[in-house]
């Protein structure tokens, strides 16, 4: 490259003494947002002057300066062309590389045609050739490509095939026949190079080009021409033109009986060849390649939502296990609405993943016709298809679904009833309880206890009447309980609506009914229904009386507290006191409650506390309380040294919970920590803790 | 019968798209069991191509698992290629690992089914392409690739070849973050309205720096042309070769919104719902910048600090996750699970591309979704270089009205190299 005469040298140019150190100062204090100075000057020529300055090693901050004002100058429609002319400038002096380089960097922004000529002049240059063509490749301007072609001829070696790259992305058709004897170059980069470019462009006449020299090739170079080939047809396809797309691709997916040639083959030949596009698919999913198979199922699956596939639903049943497999579940992704006509009977394969398969997309396309189908899947011997059968059922949409079910339950076999039954639990049916009560009552236990599982999810108030009339009918203890249980799980999650029903029942019931009866009117939990279970408690029956103690230990609220603290003090039974005891602080642990409520109690609880175990368990409660009142009680037990491992294991637990306000109050009990404790793990936590707290 | 020519409606992208909507739907129930095309006792023959930091890492993952076996490493770097070697030889008890300096030598065995690509960001694209094209299956590192046109000559070069691809960004393995995405997918934070992604801690967080040249090293010891593979001409430094350097250069990287924003905007194009396309709006805010969706869901690419992490808001809550293992919500009994996990492994994700090479079925990181995800910071990075708002077309990939932008979307490859 020359260097510029001095009449050459445009205003800014720095000279051979160069400007940079003094520019720098200048640039950095332009480099300041713009909204932030008012009435920037210009600069632009001192940004030019240090672009061109720029040397190897350059300070960064320098070209960011450089660039911030070039920025600036580039949104300003006026001084566009300015920058540009500049640019050109430079990359045409001896600047050093790196002030070139970054000049084509820039001028990628704003370059035109007026552009080009320098551009193309450095196309030949080992250093900068990249990136000048990286400005011309995106240039919108024709002049571009006809300096890529013209330098096509101009060039040698590696800069030769960058511009013939440039070409290919730029797509330009004029370069054909400037290409073309580089395709039979004896260096085999250039030819190489000058196919793909071939194949990008994708004409007509570059695909006969390409098509001409595959027999010409060979096959340990054949890759490149492919990949080419598979370029020209893509174009082709783009362009609309099917019958020469199909032209590149059919001959390829012939000649390759297996692997990523033959595929992106089928892949060309289905999308060149719509008409025919089933016809391929079937023959491919019943060939003997594998992959090939997997591919066209996938394809199914992303066809078009109004393409027919009735073609490929019929030859479903004649092509292999594992292509039927592959179809059935492109099939289904697609919803297909002709995908069910044919389940049925391959239900009934003999080849296990088919049958597993085809029930498992029923549950996909199936509907409220299919739940005898799935039902009768779901009662048979071969595992697998059962539990398919099963997720079917349960995942069949629609309310129809389930009003089948219930409309086909009485005439059920037993084994599909219990299913049924099952699958109504499952999918949460509530409009299918009333229908199930009658089960309870049904002799085959099994059938009885998945209607009972089922009630238990479904039934709401208007079942506790009829649940407790099957519970005065019931013929022993056993089922009682089981029915108990099962309006216990009601009034759990229904609340008073269901309890008022059971506590109504349960004042006037025979002592056998109350006893089923107070597991429900423990998870209801309401002040009715602890009076009632106090009044039990009191009751001559020894067995009513324990039934009573067992529903207030597993009450559903704090409500109970008073009474199981009572009984902790005061119970007869030693049992009955630490049971009492264990359960209230067990309930202040677990039962959603207000903070201040469960602090309120665990107070007390520690106070009532008789021994080191009881206080254990209470300090272990309160670590559940995120509150700084409940950290500070914790921190009285850290001075017992029976307590402080406990004590401390409840502080590091509560301390990462308290609200910023409180970090410094939980940074002083974790110092009491590290005094007390003795437990390694405890002490870890704490100082880890503290670590954290920028201790 | 009623079908469509391939102009009107059956066009490449659509019939991608359709692809990557059924590949990429992780967060919906798998009611598909993955059946297995190859033998359950066969191997997966593995190349691993690129053994710095990250690809020992990856290397290292693929290597504990006994279905796979690794027959060749790769890298211009000949301390790193032994080393890769001796990692694989120990792995095996044998000296059988090939070590190649030119990924091309090892693409060109047949025997070998998959590679790991964990090179320079630089290379990623360029060798995911020949990959596909020589047939082999790809578990390719994040980003993608260092510009929009590349990342999609990827996504159609695995297309095209029928290719299994995993970009590693395995943070979609990841149970705590697949959660924190479903809970804002599902609706259960209230309307959406704000996606925070992280960019990484870089300082400066991109530059284009040159350095001055240094005498090149002996090609066998390490080929600097190779290595610069793609990359504009520059004259050899060490420095250049060091992640330090290279991972911010906006001729080998996209700097910190790529680095950290290839995970982080990839988490939140997946809780947007968003994995097959992105926000439409991009603008420049205090050295940051904020996208909008097009239903006005916000990206904001926020200042990073370590552990990496996102977050999403929304009108009923939020969600914060981070590389440590939190993962907070507000109100705090969205978080239902207590199981999580620590730091950010690829382990799962290794297995997952492992299950997907054995059932053709594309794993949870295909290449358009990693592309995507990727394109997001690529236009954000392009927009900071402006330093102007862009609106952005995610169906044609370009920006609207905007000549100046839209030549950014690509580089020339220096010669010879051809994508």
């Amino acid at each position: 490259m020359e260097s510029l005469r001095p009449e050459q040298r445009p205003r800014w140019y720095p000279g051979p003494c160069g400007l940079l150190p003094a520019l720098v100062v200048t640039l950095l204090s332009l480099a300041v947002p713009a909204t932030s100075r008012a009435a920037a000057p210009p600069g632009l020529p001192d940004a030019l002057r240090a672009l061109a300055a720029l040397q190897p090693g350059f300070d960064p901050a320098v070209l960011t300066a450089i660039e911030a004002r070039l920025g600036e100058a580039l949104r300003d429609e006026g001084q566009r062309a300015e920058v540009e002319r500049a640019l050109v400038e430079l990359i045409e002096s001896d600047a050093s590389w790196q002030a070139r380089e970054i000049a084509c960097r820039l001028l990628k922004r704003v370059a035109t045609a007026a552009a080009v000529p320098a551009l193309a002049r450095l196309l030949g240059d080992p250093q900068l050739a990249a990136r000048a063509r990286d400005v011309l490749e995106t240039l919108p301007d024709p002049a571009a490509d006809r300096a890529l072609i013209e330098a096509l001829g101009r060039v040698k070696g590696r800069a030769r095939l960058g511009v013939m790259a440039s070409l290919g992305v730029r797509r330009t058709a004029d370069a054909v026949p400037a290409l073309l004897p580089l395709t039979r170059s004896d260096a085999p980069l250039e030819a190489e190079t000058a196919w793909l470019t071939l194949g990008r462009i994708g004409t007509p006449e570059a695909v006969q080009a390409l098509t001409e020299l595959r027999a010409a090739i060979p096959e340990d170079r054949r890759s490149t021409l492919l990949a080419a080939l598979f370029e020209a047809g893509e174009r082709l396809l783009e362009a609309g033109r099917l019958a020469e797309a199909r032209a590149v691709f059919e001959p390829l997916y012939r000649e390759y009986p297996a692997g990523p040639v033959r595929q992106a083959a089928f892949q060309g030949l289905v999308r060149a060849d719509p008409a025919e596009a089933n016809g391929h698919f079937i023959r491919a999913l019943a060939s003997a390649d594998g992959g090939l198979r997997d591919l066209a199922a996938r394809l199914v699956a992303e066809l078009p939502a109004d393409w027919n596939t009735e073609p490929l639903v019929r030859n479903l049943p004649h092509i292999p296990a594992r292509a039927k497999v592959r179809l059935m579940e492109a099939l289904a992704r697609r919803r297909d609405p002709h995908l069910r006509s044919v389940l049925n009977g391959l239900m009934r394969s003999s080849e296990p993943d088919v049958a597993v398969t085809a029930v498992r997309v029923l549950g996909a396309v199936g509907s409220a016709r299919d739940v005898s189908l799935l039902a009768g899947a779901a009662i048979t011997t071969n595992a697998a298809v059962q539990a398919a059968a099963r997720a079917a059922l349960r995942e069949v949409p629609g309310r129809e679904f389930e009003d089948r079910i219930v409309e086909l339950l009485p005439r059920a076999k037993p084994d599909a009833r219990v299913e049924m039954i099952r699958a109504l639990g499952d999918r949460g049916a509530a409009h299918a309880a009333p229908a199930l009560v009658w089960y309870v009552g049904a002799t085959n236990p099994v059938l009885r206890s998945a209607a009972l599982d089922a009630l238990s999810r479904l039934g709401g108030a208007g079942e506790v009447g009829p649940l407790l009339a099957r519970l005065r009918a019931a013929p022993d203890h056993e089922a009682r309980a089981a029915i108990g249980e099962t309006l216990a799980e009601i009034c759990g999650r229904v609340g008073v609506p269901a309890g008022a029903v059971v506590l109504e029942a349960f004042a006037g019931a025979s002592p056998e009914v109350r006893l089923a009866l107070l597991p429900a009117l423990s998870r209801w939990g309401s002040d009715t229904a602890l009076a009632a279970v106090e009044r039990a408690l009191a009751d001559p029956d020894a067995a009513l009386r324990e039934a009573a103690f067992r529903a207030l230990t597993g009450w559903n609220s704090l409500r109970a507290g008073p009474m199981l603290a009572r009984l902790a003090r005061e119970a007869e039974h030693p049992t009955w006191r630490t049971l009492a005891f264990r359960a209230w602080v067990r309930q202040l642990q677990e039962v959603e409650a207000p903070a201040a409520e469960r602090l309120a109690q665990l107070r007390e609880a520690l106070a009532q506390a008789g021994s080191v175990e009881d206080k254990k368990l209470v300090l272990g409660a309160l670590a559940e309380v995120p509150t700084l009142e409940a950290l500070q009680v914790v921190a009285q037990g850290l001075a017992d040294p029976a307590l402080a491992d406990e004590a401390g294991a409840a502080a590091v637990r509560l301390c990462p919970l308290l609200p910023e306000a409180d970090q410094a109050a939980g940074r002083a009990v974790l110092e009491q920590v590290l005094v007390h404790a003795r437990a390694e793990g405890v002490v870890n936590a704490a100082r880890r803790q503290l670590r954290g707290l920028g201790r | 019968m009623r079908q469509r020519s391939a102009k009107a409606g059956w066009n490449r992208r659509r019939f991608l798209r359709a692809t990557v909507t059924g590949a990429a739907a992780v967060l919906a129930p798998p009611w598909f069991w993955p059946a297995r095309a190859r033998g359950a006792n066969d191997r997966v023959v593995l190349g691993a191509i690129g053994l710095g930091g990250r690809g020992q890492y990856g290397l290292g993952a693929f290597l504990r698992h006994d279905d796979v076996q690794v027959v060749a490493v790769c890298d211009p770097d000949q301390h790193r290629r032994q080393a890769g070697k001796a990692q694989v030889d120990r792995r095996y008890g044998h000296q059988d690992c090939a070590a190649y300096r030119d990924l091309r030598e090892l693409l060109a065995r047949p025997d070998v089914d998959a590679v790991l690509i964990a090179t320079g960001d630089n290379w990623h694209a360029l060798a995911s392409v020949w990959a596909a094209r020589a047939g082999k299956d790809i578990y390719c590192e994040k980003p993608m690739s260092v510009t929009i046109s590349e990342g999609w000559a990827v996504v159609e070069a695995v297309r095209r070849h029928a290719r299994i691809f995993q970009c590693g960004t395995q943070r979609r393995s990841i149970g705590r973050f697949r959660f924190a995405a479903e809970l804002a997918r599902a609706g259960r934070l209230g309307r959406l309205h704000t996606l925070i992604a992280e960019k990484a801690p870089m300082d400066p967080e991109f530059h284009e720096r040159t350095l001055p040249a240094e005498p090149e090293p002996d090609p066998s010891v390490f080929d600097w042309d190779l290595w610069l593979g793609p990359a504009s001409w520059r004259p050899y430094n060490r420095q250049i070769p060091t992640r330090g350097f290279w991972a911010a250069h906006l001729d080998f990287s996209g700097g910190a919104l790529t680095e950290w924003g290839s995970h982080t905007a990839d988490l939140c194009q997946m809780a947007h719902g968003s994995d097959l396309s992105g926000p439409i709006e991009f603008e420049p805010h205090d050295g940051a910048v904020i996208a909008r969706y097009a239903d006005g869901v916000k990206l904001v690419f926020a200042r990073g600090t370590w552990p990496l992490s996102v977050k999403f808001e929304g009108s009923e809550g939020s969600v914060y996750v981070d590389d440590d293992g939190n993962l907070e919500t507000v109100p705090a009994s969205l978080r239902e699970r207590r199981d999580f996990g620590l730091g950010y492994p690829a382990d799962d994700h290794v297995r997952n591309f492992l299950d997907g090479v054995r059932s053709r079925q594309q794993p949870v990181a295909p290449a358009e979704v990693a592309h995507r995800s990727n394109t997001v910071c690529q236009v954000a990075n392009i927009c900071r270089r402006l330093g102007r708002p862009l609106r952005w077309d995610p169906e044609r990939e370009e920006f609207v009205g905007d000549e100046e932008a839209n030549r950014l979307r690509r580089r020339a490859l220096r010669e010879p190299w051809v994508i």
